[in-house]
Order: structure tokens, then C-alpha cells, then sequence
């Protein structure tokens, strides 16, 4: 199984929208994805045109009570699990009573997915005991970023001092990708210049760029190879695709 | 009344078709339906009863005999295998070609067929394949044999340590060959002696290697200096003082062209193909560089992106200094050199030109090396990081040369229409004979894309003034000072060729007339300090251009019997052919093997004739008197706005033309009405003649200029970028091709919501950076978008040039492009160039003289087109992926 984890540096920088259109570009190159929410903002099901109303979702039948795993797929054959729509005693109720340090490892393996299948976390930018779980689980954590001096700010603290920094394994198999680049910006391109020397290697070599087709593509509840295939994020998405599957080959190979 | 609105096709009834009637009566509905859609695909839904019979005759049959899953692309399949015949207005010539086409398609282009008709053809291939590689046995295992041997040989030379005294093998060879050369045969003997060389050389030009090359090498100097030998000792018809007159001139020909030969092959036999030496990691060890880009009335916006690319090159900042060598004196020159940060160096008067503008800048500058680039020369950014590495190593070297490549056609490539298809005039020199001169550190300076060490260059008093080819005698005086040359065989910069032939061919008799002027003035096989390699490849380069007078009287050789019935060649006809057909065999595979890639075989014919006449009388007039001559400046980046064919400049061809024509004309009378035991030699000098007109027929289709409406040259590329449009979408695309202003670009057919006159910005990304640049759509057709730039800033201009021509890979794949020779194409192309030639002629001659020859071209065409035809890959499309 391979484990992705997408985190934002920061909530809005697209998180998201990201696990999304990856799960699906990864699907349209003939791999097994399944897509696991567990950002309480349950935003990752209008990706895949999921009814506003329904609130269905893994954390809320398990407050239910019911079967947990209650996994959606929609038109074009991708798997997801929704997080569902918890009001916030619900969701206090979710931490205090069902969460406990090995759930996530739990369900996972109570999925009993196929050693070549994609499982796509896509968790919060914030650190709780769901996060920390989905972080020590994954082979590779994709954190997005946008190229702003608040991102860049952000970043500097963080690599003073953060969870995921002082920890050598996860800094290990954490990766950073620039999201939301303004073309005609000078500045989001010196930002760019910046975060590079500033990440090295670290930094994917992919950008991806602010493109109106990427948020049309949400508007239609939908991913961008499908609403507009012939944009430029479309070849964005191929190429980190390709780059994370390579990556993944690479790290399997004895 | 119902007869009139049926014309006017108010309304016609719907009527069914004679051959669906036909069908449906023994066929299914769904036949039908299945014939109607071929019948759409191929003929277009028109009617037309011969076609559509032979459609029909082929759909029943493929009923029959096809599987239902071939029969659903059969009729894109006709298409494609019989490229020829236009399904909708079928003929009976037709017919023919489909038969003849079928032919071939069975036997010669099974291959593909069966890919096109994905059909298993392995069985019928297997045998065919079984036959042919039978008949081919003894062959393909002698030269396997050979080829094995001589990998071990020189493998084994390598490691070969023992110190061997040269002369006796020398001596040794020296007797052999005189016996192979001098021993006189009788006509069997002389059979099997050229029919044993004609196998050996077979046989070597299948194995790749220094060996074999050498081997075929020898091959030919054998045949010619046999026949060379052959013609002095029992040709010449003293008893006759018109064929000893006429004699004499030709053997000298010949001679001079045996002459070339043997340097040719000295020259070329070893291409040294160095490669760069890295630099030192550490940048402060680095040397200073000064880039002169010298100019005199070129356009400011080929001086800018030439100096933009010089300023962006990868090198020190503080050790880089650019200049502009202004012999215009132009103030917008000079404000445009401060506004981009370079330097601006001008002078008073105009004294020895080029040379003369480069010395007075070196007076006035102070970096330990210079670079040239003629002012449209634009240099990629890795050219010093490619190029300085040598001169840290080579603590001798004075010179560094690379390849001038040039992005525009040249006349010839324009006018024949050849352009990327085959390699040009220039291809050969700086492709191997360069890359041959190399070897015996004899490379010489070309005036630009080259760097010189200043020091060096001052101590031989800067560049030579003395001569119209200044470059290579500054070279020349380098050698004989002791200092070494290299060449960088890596396209590391690219100009404009000349635009015109009248211009070409003025820049050719400046080079001819220059080294003309060296040879006497400063001959590289007299004086001190030079390698015997190096005086024969400076003889080389000079005695070269010499060609001019040899040229002619080949094509004149062939009247004096015609004409005067003087046997220039007194000998039997079957003599004559068994010791001259060797002498052009070798030499072509020879020349076949060696330059391969870089020049086609037989094109060099019409190279050196469109020059003939031209260099003939400078050539002369400089050897007599070397001071004579001016320098002219090559005229680039001009417009041709209407195709006109240059009368002035063909006028000599023509006459030439008209004298062999005669001559033709002549043979015919002399086959006739001669007395019967000439007619070998009347044919011998037909043949020669009709040879002559096809040349000087490709030397006429060359002076047929064709139009050039751009003033900037677009270069093909092949580069994914991005549209972002103004409502912030981005559209990805494929860039096909830029130039200075403007890009040609490939989108998905899908894409429609483009207009003209939109504006978007273009993100195009070198090495990790992204660069936006402004444009405006100007184009827009079917998935190709043609888009200009607007409103550059100063930075977005560099910026420009450094994701377009100064990319360190711009010109990477230019030259591999071309296949390797094929001698027989290359004839089947030139060929084809001779007799356009003729039409072109045609075209401007009155109609009664031309009506007969139209008559007979048209019958050739048609000839050809019943012939069977190669089918190609069908072009692909454009995938974003």
C-alpha cells in the first residue's frame, strides 16, 4: 500500500483540491486509488460530485454508531471516504470517546487494501491526534504551499521548531510543492526563487500554477482532467503524478 | 417544369444508386450500409461510374476474402497504399498504378503494408526474407569476416608499442603500388582486376570504422592514379596537333582534379572530433573575455539579438565584456550599447574592413582572450563553457573554432526547396574537413564563432590585412608561429545565411579570390614553421578554389569531338570505360563513407558548377597579381518579395547550355551519319554531354529565386509552454516554432475559444524558471495559434532570447536530423533538380519552342505517376501528453 499523506502549510492553500485531482490523474494512469478524508472540513467529497446534503462520511457513522467504512464512488470509478458532516459537539464527541492513538492504524488495516493500491490522506493543516497518526503512517507526506511571504514566514518558523521537523523520520519522507503560482507575478516568481533555495531538494520540481480552470473544475464538483483537459494544470497534475510514481518505484526497489 | 427545378435543385427524389441496387440484391442491409460508408470515405459520397464500379469490385471481393474487423478501416487503407490515386475521379490509368502499386506493396514494401492493413503477412515475409538473405550469403559472411579481422587489427594496433622504422614500409608500399599502378593489362585482366576492387570496396563499405575507410581509400587513389597513369602513357595522340591540344587541356583537368582528390582524402581520412575539456570548478581561475561583434550595415535588430545573447552567455559577469564594433557609425548603435550595458567601439575611417575594425578594438580592450561573432552569429549560452575549457589545457593554443550553423536556407536549400532535407554546401566543411584539419592542428580561424588568445593574436600583428580572406591567414601566420588551433565540432551559435545566389555567389569569389591572394602572397608549402600535414591541408583549402577553370573544360571536354572530332582521349571505347567508370565508382563510395551525414553524393556537382565560371577569373587575376580585388560585405537577412529567375547571374550557364546542346545535336548527326566504328565514341561523349546539361540544368533551377517574405526567420522547435489567457485559464501548447517576434504554436483542435487580436501572456521555462512574455494572437487556424510580441521591456527582450536561440541545446539536434547517404537517391534527387532546371527555362522561353518539350515532360510526368509509390507514415497529431 502506498501511503500518501497532503497536507497544507496553512488551511486554504489547497490541500484539497490537490489529493483530489492527483487521486484522479493517478486513476486515469491505470493505478488503484482510494481517498480517505480526514479533514473535518469534509471538502474533498465536491471534488467528486458528492450531494451538498448528504452528510454521510467515516467519522460520522462512527459516532452512529454504524459500519465506518462507508466508501463512495463516483461517475468516473474513484474510490473515496468521505470525513461527513459533524456539527461540533459531534465532532468533540468524535475525539474524546472514538479516536484513540492506534485507530487510524486500525482502519487501515481493516480496509485491507492490495499492496499496489494509492491510499490518499488528506488531513488538516493543524497537528491533532488524527494527523499525527496519518503522518506516522504514510510513506510520503506532500505538503502545499502557496509562494507568499506569509507561506515563506510560516515555513522559516516551522523549520526552527514543528512537529513534523523534529522528527528525522518524518522530515525524511516529507516533500514540499508550490501551489497556486500567479504567472504574471514578479513576486510569486522571486517567492519561487526563494523557497528553492531555501528547500533544495525538498522542493518537487513540479509548480502548480493559479489557473481559472482549477477552480471552475470545483465549481462543477469535479476534478480539472475532466473539466478541462486541455489546461495546463492537467499537465501540472500528469507530471507530479508521474513524479510520485517514480518516486514510489524507486523507494520499493530492494 | 419538372425538369427545370430539378436543375435548379429545389428539390430532387431521393434516388437509390445503381450499384446499391445492385448490391441489395444479393446482400444483406447491412453490406449496404456497410458499402455506403466506404463509398463515403473514399470517393467523398460523389458519384462517378467507373470509380464507383471499381470500388464496388473491390468491396465485393474484400466481402469475400476479409475479416469484418480488416473490412472496418479498408477504405483508409486504400487511401494510405495507394497514394496516388485520387479515389474520387478514378481513371483508367488508374488501373495501372493500382496494379503496379499492388506489386510493389506484395513485393518490395511488404513491411509496411501488412502494418498498414494489420494483417499477418509473417508466412509470404519469412520466405521472401529466406530468399533474399540467401542470394546474400557468401557476401554478408565475407564481410563479416572482414569485419571481425579488422576490429581485431585495430584493436591490436592500438596496444601496438614496438618502435618500427616507417621508411622501409614505406619504400615497401611505394614498390607495390608502382606495380598495381604502371603494370599495363589486356581487357580481361583489366576486368577482373576492377571487378576484385569494385567486391573489396562492397565488401568494406558494410563495416563501419577507421579501417575500412582507409581501405576504400586506397581502393580509389589506386583506380585513378592507375588511370591518371593509364592516361599519360598511352592516351595522348601526339600525330594529331588538334587532339594533342585539346588533349593536353583536359589531362591537366584531370590532374588538377586527381590532385584534389588526394588531399581530400589526406585531409579528411582521420576526423579528430575532439570533445570540450571541463573548466575548473573554481570560477575566479577563469579567464577574462572580450566579445566583438563587428558590424557595418546591418539592421539594429540583428545587432541586438546577436549582443543580448553575447551578454547572457554562462560566464563570470565581471570577465565578460561585450562589444559592438560599429564601422557604421551609428548613434542608435551606441545608445542601444549603453542602454543594454555593453561596450561601443568605433573607429574613423573604414580601412581593411572587418579585419581592420577588429584590430582597432583590439588596441582599446584588455581581456586575455576575444571572441568573434559576426553581427547575425547568435551565440548559445554554454559557448565559452564549451569552448575555454582547451585553451587551459592546450597551453599552446591560439585558436578556437567552432561550426557556423546557419538557421535561414541558403540559396540553393531555398530555391531547390531541400532545406533541412539535405545537408547544405556548408555541412561538409565544417562537419569532416574541419574536424580532418584537426587532426594535423591545421583547423583555421572562419571569421566568426571562433575565440583567439589576444596576446598571440598581437604577436602575429592582430588580424591579417593583406588579403580578402583575412581569417585564414591569420591562421595561417598563427601556425607558423608555432601556436596550435582546435575545433569544436558542436553547434554553438547560429546565423542567417546569405540570402540571394548573386549574393552567395559574390561572398564564394571573395573566399576563392582571398585564398588565391594567401597562395601567393603567403604560401603554406614554402616558409618556416609549418608540419608537412598542415601545408598540405592550407594546399587543400586553397588549390581548392582553383576548380573553377578545371570545372569548365569538363564541361566543354566532351565538343572538342563533338564538335572538331578531335579524340581527346585516344583510345577504344571499352578501355576508356573500363579505366574511367572505376576512377567515379570508388570515389563516390568513398566519398559516400567518409562524408555520409554530411554531404549527399553528386551534389557537390552542382555546388562547384553554379561556381565554376564565377571563380574562374578571380582566381586567375589573384595569382597573377594579388593585390588586385577589393573586399565585399556579405549582404544578409534581405527580402525577396517576388519569385524572379536572375537572368545576369545564369547567363554563362546558358550559354553552356546552348554549346552542349549543340554538341547534343552533333552526336546525333555524327551516330548517323559518322562512320560506323566511332559510334562507341559517340555515345561515350553523348552520355558525358547529356550529363553536362543535367548539371548545368541543376546550376538554372538554383538561379530561379523564390520568394522570402519573412524578415524574421522562424526556427522549429519542439517545447511544451502555456497560454494563460486574460480570464486567467491556462492552455497548454506545444511551440513549434519562434522567431524574433513571434511564436507558432500547436494546441489541442478541441481548444476553440481563441480569437485574433486576443491578448495572452506566454509562460515558456528554462532550466527551473519561468518566464512570461506578452503577446497577441494573430493566428488562429485549426489548432495552430500564431502569436506576436508586444511590449517587451528590456528584460523580457533578454529574457526572450535566453528561452529561444541562446539555449544551450538550440541547435542540438539540427544535424543529426539527416539519414545517412544513399547514392542512389541522391542521384534520383539530382536528377530531379537538373530537370527543373529546364522547366524553369521553359517557363521563360516562348511558347512555340517550349510547347514540344511541355509535350514530353507531361509525358514523363505521367510515366511517373503510374509508378509505384513509397508510402509513408501519416503525420501525428498533436497530443498534450
Amino acid at each position: 500500500m502506498r501511503v500518501l499523506c497532503v497536507q497544507g502549510l496553512q488551511a486554504g492553500v489547497g490541500g484539497s483540491t490537490i489529493s483530489a485531482n492527483l487521486a484522479r490523474m493517478l486513476l486515469e494512469l491505470n493505478q488503484k486509488v482510494l481517498v480517505f478524508d480526514l479533514n473535518p472540513n469534509n471538502l474533498l467529497r465536491l471534488h467528486f460530485n458528492m450531494d451538498w446534503q448528504n452528510s454521510v462520511g467515516w467519522a460520522l457513522n462512527l459516532t452512529q454508531k454504524k459500519l465506518w467504512c462507508a466508501a463512495f464512488e463516483c461517475e468516473h470509478g474513484i474510490s473515496f471516504l468521505p470525513f461527513g458532516q459533524l456539527t461540533y459537539q459531534t465532532h468533540q464527541r468524535l475525539i474524546v470517546e472514538y479516536l484513540d492513538d492506534n485507530k487510524l492504524h486500525y482502519q487501515l488495516n481493516s480496509l485491507d487494501l492490495s499492496p499496489e493500491t494509492w491510499l490518499i490522506l488528506n488531513i488538516s493543516s493543524d497537528i491533532n491526534l488524527l494527523n499525527k497518526q496519518a503522518l506516522a503512517l504514510s510513506n510520503f507526506i506532500l505538503r502545499v504551499f502557496e509562494p507568499s511571504v506569509a507561506n515563506l514566514s510560516l515555513l522559516i518558523n516551522s523549520m526552527q521548531s514543528n512537529y513534523i521537523v523534529n522528527d528525522a523520520e518524518l522530515s525524511n519522507k516529507s516533500f514540499f510543492v508550490i501551489n497556486k503560482l500567479i504567472p504574471h507575478s514578479e513576486l510569486d516568481h522571486e517567492m519561487t526563487l526563494v523557497f528553492k533555495n531555501l528547500l533544495l531538494n525538498k522542493l518537487l520540481p513540479i509548480n502548480i500554477h493559479f489557473d481559472e480552470s482549477i477552480k471552475e473544475a470545483f465549481a462543477h464538483k469535479t476534478t480539472v482532467n475532466i473539466h478541462a483537459p486541455t489546461s495546463t494544470a492537467v499537465r501540472e497534475f500528469r507530471t507530479l503524478a508521474i513524479w510520485l510514481m517514480s518516486y514510489f518505484n524507486r523507494l520499493e526497489q530492494p | 417544369m419538372i425538369a427545370t427545378k430539378k436543375k435548379k435543385g429545389v428539390y430532387s427524389p431521393i434516388k437509390t444508386p445503381l450499384d446499391v441496387i445492385l448490391l441489395s440484391i444479393i446482400f444483406q442491409p447491412l453490406v449496404i450500409q456497410e458499402w455506403r460508408n466506404f463509398k463515403k470515405i473514399l470517393f467523398n459520397d460523389r458519384n462517378q461510374l467507373f470509380g464507383t464500379f471499381a470500388g464496388l469490385f473491390i468491396f465485393i471481393f474484400m466481402i469475400l476474402f476479409c475479416h469484418e474487423s480488416q473490412r472496418e478501416n479498408a477504405a483508409i487503407f486504400l487511401k494510405k497504399c495507394f497514394p496516388h490515386i485520387n479515389w474520387i475521379t478514378l481513371s483508367f490509368a488508374d488501373v495501372i498504378r493500382f496494379g503496379l502499386q499492388s506489386f510493389w506493396l506484395m513485393t518490395i514494401q511488404t513491411q509496411t503494408a501488412s502494418a498498414a492493413l494489420s494483417f499477418d503477412l509473417k508466412m509470404i515475409l519469412n520466405i521472401f526474407n529466406l530468399i533474399t538473405s540467401f542470394i546474400f550469403l557468401p557476401f554478408t559472411a565475407i564481410s563479416k569476416g572482414f569485419g571481425f579481422v579488422l576490429t581485431k587489427i585495430e584493436k591490436a594496433s592500438e596496444n601496438y608499442q614496438d618502435k618500427f622504422d616507417p621508411k622501409y614500409y614505406l619504400l615497401g608500399i611505394f614498390f607495390l603500388s608502382m606495380v598495381c599502378l604502371t603494370v599495363p593489362f589486356n581487357i580481361s585482366a583489366q576486368i577482373a582486376f576492377i571487378f576484385m576492387l569494385w567486391l573489396v570496396a562492397m565488401i568494406a563499405r558494410t563495416i563501419t570504422g577507421n579501417l575500412p575507410k582507409l581501405i576504400l581509400i586506397s581502393l580509389s587513389l589506386t583506380v585513378s592514379t592507375r588511370y591518371l597513369w593509364w592516361r599519360y602513357t598511352s592516351t595522348l595522340n601526339i600525330d594529331s596537333s588538334v587532339d594533342i591540344f585539346f588533349g593536353v587541356i583536359l589531362i591537366c583537368a584531370e590532374t588538377y582534379t586527381w590532385l584534389i582528390l588526394l588531399l581530400g582524402y589526406f585531409q579528411t581520412a582521420w576526423p579528430l572530433q575532439r570533445k570540450p575539456t571541463p573548466l575548473p570548478e573554481d570560477t575566479t581561475l577563469w579567464p577574462s573575455i572580450d566579445i566583438f561583434i563587428p558590424t557595418y550595415n546591418e539592421d539594429l535588430s540583428i545587432i541586438k539579438t546577436t549582443t543580448l545573447a553575447a551578454l547572457s552567455m554562462d560566464w563570470p559577469e565581471y570577465k565578460l565584456h561585450v562589444y559592438i564594433l560599429d564601422d557604421g557609425r551609428r548613434p542608435e548603435f551606441g545608445e542601444f550599447a549603453k542602454e543594454v550595458n555593453a561596450g561601443y567601439i568605433t573607429r574613423d575611417n573604414n580601412r581593411h574592413a572587418k579585419a581592420g575594425n577588429i584590430n582597432q578594438a583590439l588596441v582599446k580592450t584588455n581581456g586575455e582572450y576575444v571572441a568573434i561573432f559576426d553581427c547575425d552569429h547568435i551565440p548559445v549560452r554554454s559557448f565559452l563553457q564549451m569552448t575555454m575549457g582547451w585553451f587551459l589545457r592546450d597551453k599552446k593554443l591560439a585558436l578556437i573554432q567552432t561550426p557556423h550553423h546557419f538557421y535561414s536556407p541558403d540559396p540553393f536549400e531555398r530555391n531547390i526547396g531541400n532545406f533541412k532535407k539535405t545537408p547544405n554546401e556548408n555541412t561538409l566543411f565544417y562537419g569532416v574537413v574541419q574536424d580532418g584539419n584537426d587532426l594535423w592542428n591545421a583547423s583555421f580561424f572562419c571569421g566568426s564563432c571562433a575565440i583567439l588568445h589576444r596576446d598571440r593574436l598581437l604577436e602575429v600583428g592582430g588580424i591579417a590585412v593583406e588579403t580578402v580572406t583575412e581569417d585564414a591567414h591569420t591562421a595561417l601566420r598563427l601556425h607558423r608561429k608555432g601556436y596550435t588551433s582546435a575545433y569544436i565540432n558542436v553547434v554553438q551559435a547560429a546565423g542567417l545565411a546569405t540570402e540571394t545566389l548573386s549574393a552567395h555567389i559574390g561572398q564564394r569569389i571573395r573566399w576563392a579570390r582571398g585564398m588565391a591572394q594567401i597562395f601567393r602572397v603567403d604560401n603554406p608549402l614554402l616558409g618556416k614553421g609549418l608540419t608537412i600535414g598542415q601545408r598540405l591541408c592550407y594546399a587543400n583549402a586553397m588549390i581548392h578554389f582553383l576548380g573553377g577553370i578545371p570545372r569548365l573544360i569538363f564541361l566543354l571536354a566532351p565538343l572538342g569531338f563533338l564538335y572538331f572530332h578531335s579524340y581527346l582521349i585516344y583510345a577504344p571505347t571499352t578501355e576508356i570505360l573500363l579505366y574511367a567508370l572505376p576512377v567515379i565508382v570508388h570515389s563516390s563510395i568513398a566519398s559516400s563513407y567518409m562524408q555520409g551525414k554530411y554531404r549527399y553524393s553528386f551534389w557537390a556537382e552542382i555546388y562547384e558548377t553554379v561556381l565554376a565560371w564565377y571563380i574562374a577569373r578571380p582566381t586567375t587575376v589573384a595569382l597573377i597579381n594579388p593585390k588586385i580585388g577589393t573586399f565585399n560585405v556579405t549582404a544578409k537577412g534581405g527580402l525577396i518579395k517576388d519569385e524572379f529567375f536572375d537572368l545576369t547571374i545564369s547567363k554563362p550557364y546558358l550559354f553552356l547550355i546552348v554549346l552542349n546542346l549543340l554538341g547534343i545535336g552533333a552526336a546525333i548527326y555524327r551516330y548517323f551519319l559518322g562512320p560506323d566504328n566511332e559510334h562507341g565514341t559517340v555515345f561515350i561523349n553523348f552520355a558525358w554531354t547529356a550529363y553536362n546539361l543535367l548539371v548545368l540544368g541543376g546550376a538554372i533551377s538554383v538561379a530561379q529565386e523564390t520568394r522570402q517574405v519573412r524578415t524574421q526567420h522562424r526556427i522549429e522547435v519542439d517545447t511544451i509552454v502555456s497560454i494563460r489567457k486574460k480570464s486567467g485559464h491556462l492552455i497548454c501548447a506545444k511551440m513549434e516554432d519562434y522567431s524574433g517576434s513571434g511564436l507558432g504554436l500547436r494546441i489541442d483542435s478541441n481548444v476553440l475559444n481563441f480569437e485574433r487580436n486576443e491578448q495572452v501572456h506566454i509562460l515558456i521555462s528554462r532550466g527551473n524558471r519561468e518566464f512570461v512574455f506578452p503577446a497577441r494572437i494573430t493566428n488562429v487556424n485549426k489548432g495552430f495559434l500564431g502569436v506576436l510580441f508586444e511590449n517587451f521591456t528590456k528584460q523580457q527582450e533578454l529574457d526572450y532570447i535566453q528561452c529561444t536561440y541562446s539555449r544551450s541545446d538550440a541547435w542540438a539536434t539540427w544535424r543529426t536530423d539527416f539519414k545517412q547517404d544513399k547514392p542512389l537517391t541522391s542521384i534520383k534527387a539530382i536528377i530531379g533538380v537538373g530537370f527543373h532546371g529546364y522547366i524553369v527555362l521553359a517557363r521563360t522561353l516562348p511558347k512555340f519552342i517550349t510547347h514540344p518539350f511541355l509535350l514530353l515532360g507531361m509525358t514523363i510526368a505521367f510515366i511517373r505517376s503510374l509508378l509505384p509509390k513509397n508510402i509513408s507514415d501519416t503525420p501525428t497529431t498533436f497530443d498534450v501528453r
